[in-house]
């Protein structure tokens, strides 16, 4: 099948752009720039290149004609974020592709409310992310549903892998956690350290992507959890990582004021959105419908992305 | 309010009424001028609710235009120029 991938050098595309080549697929690797994946494939040789930068293609209208000229049977979007975005691709598409699949979030779902949360469990985001994805959701499962075009999103959790920075156990992605963690030194937890986190290994994502491609009936008009089978508290998480180092924990726990006024504002952001989200997410129906299960637990993939870092002394 | 397609063109008066029956507000806050964002509270997943709901009525605002419109006057304009109503004013009443 002759398949085209949008922001294909990305996390997830490093992966799955391989998986698809692998797979037999003729694929067309679209991206903005000339930015190689983060780890080489010699798949990679056997991929078209096409250079496109969406938002001024689509600034001027071409970007929909530009992707349907590339004639992929399917088209998996890494980097939509907008329901105009879709609704610009789909309106360019339909008729000409067989399946669609986009990249969510599981940040649709808001505050957790039970878990682990299945797809259809509560979808009250906050914050412009996780609206305009449920938005772009919305938008995808009603085109299948009215016989347009096929469309599949696939919502991963926090993205992990070798070659960017994991999320780190106080719920935020500054590196130097993981260098305080190797040297037993203290690190500063939120609260009681109770709130959770889910990991994905970007080679999973690209998994999913890959099962719903080739199971269209089951997936058309769905939408899937990419996460790993178990999300983790932040003292979990904290703790393993201390172990896996061979060190005592030295987590300390802070009231979240407290935790605040100690951090930087954009690490205080990120783990205030963390922390509200507390995302546990379910991977059943990927494996009822699609029979997928991830391979990563999320302590291996941050542990490999992690090892990575060290390598690097911390440095992304 | 049925689901039926419209026989014609819609007034301003009939467009505004659907909008504020779909957004469950009250249609003395869908003025030409109302913002569906700052004075209707619609974000991007209530945008898109009203776009499917108000195709399924046969209503259609292009996807291409649709993200471009503020107001409830200004999805009208589209809505009648696409509907051939272009004769159509806001503020009209049938």
């Amino acid at each position: 099948m002759k398949v085209t991938v949008i922001g294909a050098t990305g996390h997830v595309g490093t992966y799955l752009v391989p998986l698809l080549v692998e797979a037999g697929h003729e694929v067309t690797a679209v991206s903005r720039g000339s930015r190689e994946p983060y780890a080489p494939h010699a798949a990679w040789q056997r991929v078209r290149r096409v250079s496109v930068d969406r938002e001024a293609a689509e600034g001027d209208g071409s970007f929909g004609r530009t992707i349907a000229a590339l004639e992929g049977e399917a088209v998996i979007d890494m980097i939509c974020f907008t329901p105009r975005s879709l609704g610009l691709l789909v309106d360019a598409l339909r008729g000409r592709v067989q399946h669609l699949l986009v990249c969510g979030t599981i940040w649709i779902h808001g505050p957790s409310t039970r878990v682990p949360l299945r797809e259809e469990d509560a979808l009250n985001p906050f914050g412009q992310y996780g609206i305009d994805k449920l938005a772009m959701t919305r938008l995808a499962e009603a085109e299948t549903r009215r016989g347009g075009l096929a469309a599949t999103v696939i919502h991963p959790g926090h993205i992990v892998g070798p070659g960017w920075a994991p999320l780190n156990p106080e719920g935020h992605f500054d590196p130097e956690v993981f260098r305080r963690i190797a040297r037993g030194e203290e690190i500063l937890i939120p609260n009681l350290g109770m709130e959770t986190v889910h990991h994905v290994h970007a080679e999973d994502v690209a998994r999913l992507f890959v099962a719903a491609l080739h199971c269209w009936s089951a997936a058309a008009g769905e939408s899937f959890h990419a996460v790993s089978d178990g999300a983790v508290t932040l003292r979990g998480y904290a703790e393993a990582m201390y172990r896996r180092s061979g060190r005592e924990s030295r987590a300390r726990y802070l009231g979240w004021e407290e935790w605040k006024r100690r951090h930087a504002d954009e690490q205080a952001g990120a783990a205030w959105d963390h922390i509200a989200h507390s995302p546990s997410c379910s991977m059943e129906k990927a494996r009822r419908l699609l029979g997928f299960s991830p391979r990563w637990s999320s302590l291996d993939a941050v542990e490999q992305a992690v090892g990575w870092l060290a390598a690097r002394d911390y440095r992304c | 309010m049925s689901d039926r397609q419209p026989a014609g063109p819609m007034t301003f008066e009939e467009f505004r009424g659907v909008v504020a029956h779909e957004l469950a507000v009250e249609e003395r806050l869908v003025v030409e001028g109302a913002s569906f964002e700052d004075d209707l509270f619609a974000d991007s997943i209530r945008l898109v609710e009203l776009l499917l709901r108000l195709s399924q009525r046969g209503i259609t605002i292009p996807m291409e235009e649709a993200w471009s419109v503020r107001t409830v006057g200004e999805a009208y304009k589209v809505y009648a120029r696409h509907a051939g109503a272009s004769g159509a004013k806001p503020g009209a009443s049938r």
